[in-house]
């Protein structure tokens, strides 16, 4: 009976409850969407970093990963790629030659440069940079010695398809060369820095020059960027004398990143949580005062103190359970949405590249967390009900009844 | 046999402070059972007090309440609550009944709270129902039945649990008079083929002339006590 009357009450006053639980639904939804959208944002910045350029995996020489010199290039290469090659966990790798502090001399000036030697074939199984070529070609029907450089680059310095390039370089003995490309291909990531700090190259054509292969990064992608964590730690074991870090380890602030964003969805969902129970708190205040003859009658007539506190705190919860999850709901159908169908973020494109972001966002949200949020709106919905229920209790049930 | 023994009745509201009030002051008073008995007097003299005192809705300042040979006075709070909900009916001036509620869930809520079986609370329900007349409208919420049938499925409400006795408070001060007369009718009938005792308050003349018993109080004191034949 209690369940009965608890119900009904929620509908006697429609209008009144009805914005409630518009209230409860719309701040459930806003939540929810807004974690969708900085979790989806957060997601894209580090498959983007992953995907253009940092891979689940990289290997180096372990003095490489404190100076970044050209002399710290891995050791006994042929071994660790012996190994990489025996191991099923690993899709596909691209060994790179680095020289971090390369010039690009140009007419117009110079500008500081890293020099990535790939292998193009091998770098297109790992990473997506040749995806994202806009004028030429990613190192196809080319002669003499190509050349991608970021379509900032290009743009500075008037760089076309074709156009002569001088790179230079000092290589691991010491030796300074001052090399002639042409650029055969122009890129853009969503990472405006990469894309004005790399200029990619055949490795090749780099061991040509200079009379040796060398190589300072081994990039590898295993099946998903979580079972890249175990494998780290695996191909760690197994060669002991580089170093192997997942990309988290590469890039700590993806990592950093990706667990904020989980703080962040209790922090949005807590803000609203708290504006929600300030509002129920209200409403069930109003309910309550407005209601003091019949909860005085009820009290009269015998129903025990526990009852009444219940009928309150039931009735508050009816509030909560219609609107949250339709909330809940609505909240899923738009992230569903605009999961698949993206939100156009055009006009901010640019400032989202310097970010490394891409400008298309795509929402996305951890099924558990819906189930979070409705233990957040239930425990919301008890509290409000506190007040309210404790302050019914205290009705006087011979004053009450004669309330106006 | 009595139903209810009144002792030495005191109470005063603000006790000690300047606004102090004497609301009763010594109210001695046996009602037997089956009586049907009126407690009169003009407004302000201690009418409603002295039912909510009898009712276990208020503390008597000093004196002492038994209902069938059972002290009240000194019950806690939550004793009190149960020891109304299966000895005491009450019939409020506004009705009070659950607005959400039809008049059969309203009539059937108390033995609800007494944790009758189903059975027996849809024959109870049906028959007092049938009693005040409301048989066909049994399914009507409150807001969709006048004051007088309003009051009936109160009536019916404090009988439900087969109280002790009822207390009603003004029970006609909002009724016209062909509702007042129709629901005298009720109680009297009940009172004498069910033997329920019933206490009322009142002003109204109407139900004065039909009470067999009429307690006056003025000031706080019982200043007549007049048995009908």
């Amino acid at each position: 009976m209690i369940l009965k009357i608890a119900w009904r009450n929620v509908w006697r006053n429609k209008l009144r409850s009805g914005v409630v639980i518009f209230a409860i639904m719309t701040g459930i939804w806003a939540g929810i969407f807004m974690s969708s959208m900085s979790i989806g944002m957060t997601e894209a910045r580090t498959e983007d970093a992953l995907g253009y350029f940092i891979s689940h995996i990289q290997i180096h020489n372990p003095e490489f990963i404190v100076d970044r010199k050209v002399r710290y290039s891995i050791d006994n290469v042929e071994n660790v790629l012996t190994e990489l090659s025996a191991n099923d966990s690993i899709l596909h790798f691209s060994k790179r030659t680095i020289y971090t502090e390369g010039i690009l001399a140009s007419a117009k000036g110079n500008k500081n440069v890293q020099i990535v030697g790939i292998d193009p074939e091998q770098e297109k199984l790992v990473t997506k940079i040749h995806s994202s070529i806009v004028a030429g070609n990613y190192f196809e029907d080319f002669k003499g010695k190509p050349a991608c450089i970021g379509k900032k680059v290009a743009e500075k310095y008037n760089y076309e398809i074709g156009d002569k390039l001088i790179l230079q370089f000092q290589d691991k003995a010491g030796d300074i060369h001052a090399m002639k490309f042409k650029v055969c291909g122009i890129f853009q990531s969503v990472n405006l820095q990469h894309d004005e700090l790399t200029v990619y190259v055949p490795s090749e054509v780099l061991a040509e020059e200079t009379g040796h292969a060398e190589y300072h990064e081994i990039a590898l992608n295993t099946y998903t960027k979580a079972a890249a964590i175990g494998l780290a730690a695996t191909l760690q074991q197994k060669l002991p004398e580089q170093k192997v870090e997942y990309w988290g380890q590469i890039s700590p602030e993806l990592g950093y990143t990706d667990e904020m964003m989980d703080v962040a969805m209790y922090l949005y969902m807590g803000i609203i949580m708290l504006a929600l129970l300030f509002g129920i708190i209200n409403t069930m205040l109003m309910a309550v005062l407005e209601r003091r003859r019949e909860l005085g009658m009820l009290m009269a007539v015998g129903m025990t103190k526990p009852k009444v506190f219940l009928m309150i705190v039931v009735e508050t919860l009816f509030l909560a359970l219609v609107g949250g999850p339709l909330g809940i709901l609505i909240g899923h159908l738009t992230v569903q949405y605009f999961g698949v169908h993206g939100i156009d973020l055009a006009v901010v494109a640019e400032g989202m590249k310097s970010f490394g972001m891409s400008s298309m966002l795509y929402t996305k949200i951890e099924a558990s967390a819906y189930i979070d949020i409705a233990v957040m709106v239930i425990c919301t919905a008890l509290l409000a009900a506190i007040y309210p229920a404790r302050k019914a209790l205290k009705l006087n049930p011979s004053e009450s009844i004669r309330a106006l | 046999m009595s139903v209810i023994k009144v002792k030495g009745i005191q109470k005063i509201y603000n006790e000690g402070s300047a606004i102090e009030v004497r609301a009763l002051n010594g109210i001695d008073l046996v009602v037997e059972k089956g009586e049907f008995t009126a407690v009169v007097g003009p407004s302000g003299s201690g009418k409603t007090t002295l039912l909510n005192i009898i009712g276990g809705l208020d503390v008597a300042t000093q004196g002492e309440v038994l209902i069938d040979g059972t002290t009240i006075s000194g019950m806690s709070e939550n004793e009190l609550i149960g020891f109304r909900l299966n000895n005491i009916g009450f019939v409020f001036q506004a009705y009070n009944l659950i607005p959400v509620l039809t008049a059969k869930e309203n009539v059937g809520f108390i033995m609800l709270l007494q944790k009758r079986s189903n059975d027996e609370r849809e024959n109870r329900v049906n028959e007092l129902l049938d009693e005040v007349g409301l048989k066909e409208q049994k399914n009507k919420r409150p807001g969709e039945l006048s004051g007088g049938q309003q009051q009936r499925v109160a009536v019916a409400r404090a009988l439900a649990s087969k109280p002790k006795f009822v207390l009603a408070d003004e029970p006609t001060a909002n009724l016209d008079s062909k509702s007042t007369s129709d629901l005298l009718d009720i109680m009297a009938r009940l009172n004498k083929e069910e033997g329920t005792t019933f206490i009322f308050s009142t002003h109204d003349q109407r139900v004065i002339d039909r009470a067999r018993r009429v307690v006056t109080i003025d000031d706080g004191r019982i200043t007549s006590d007049v048995h009908h034949a």
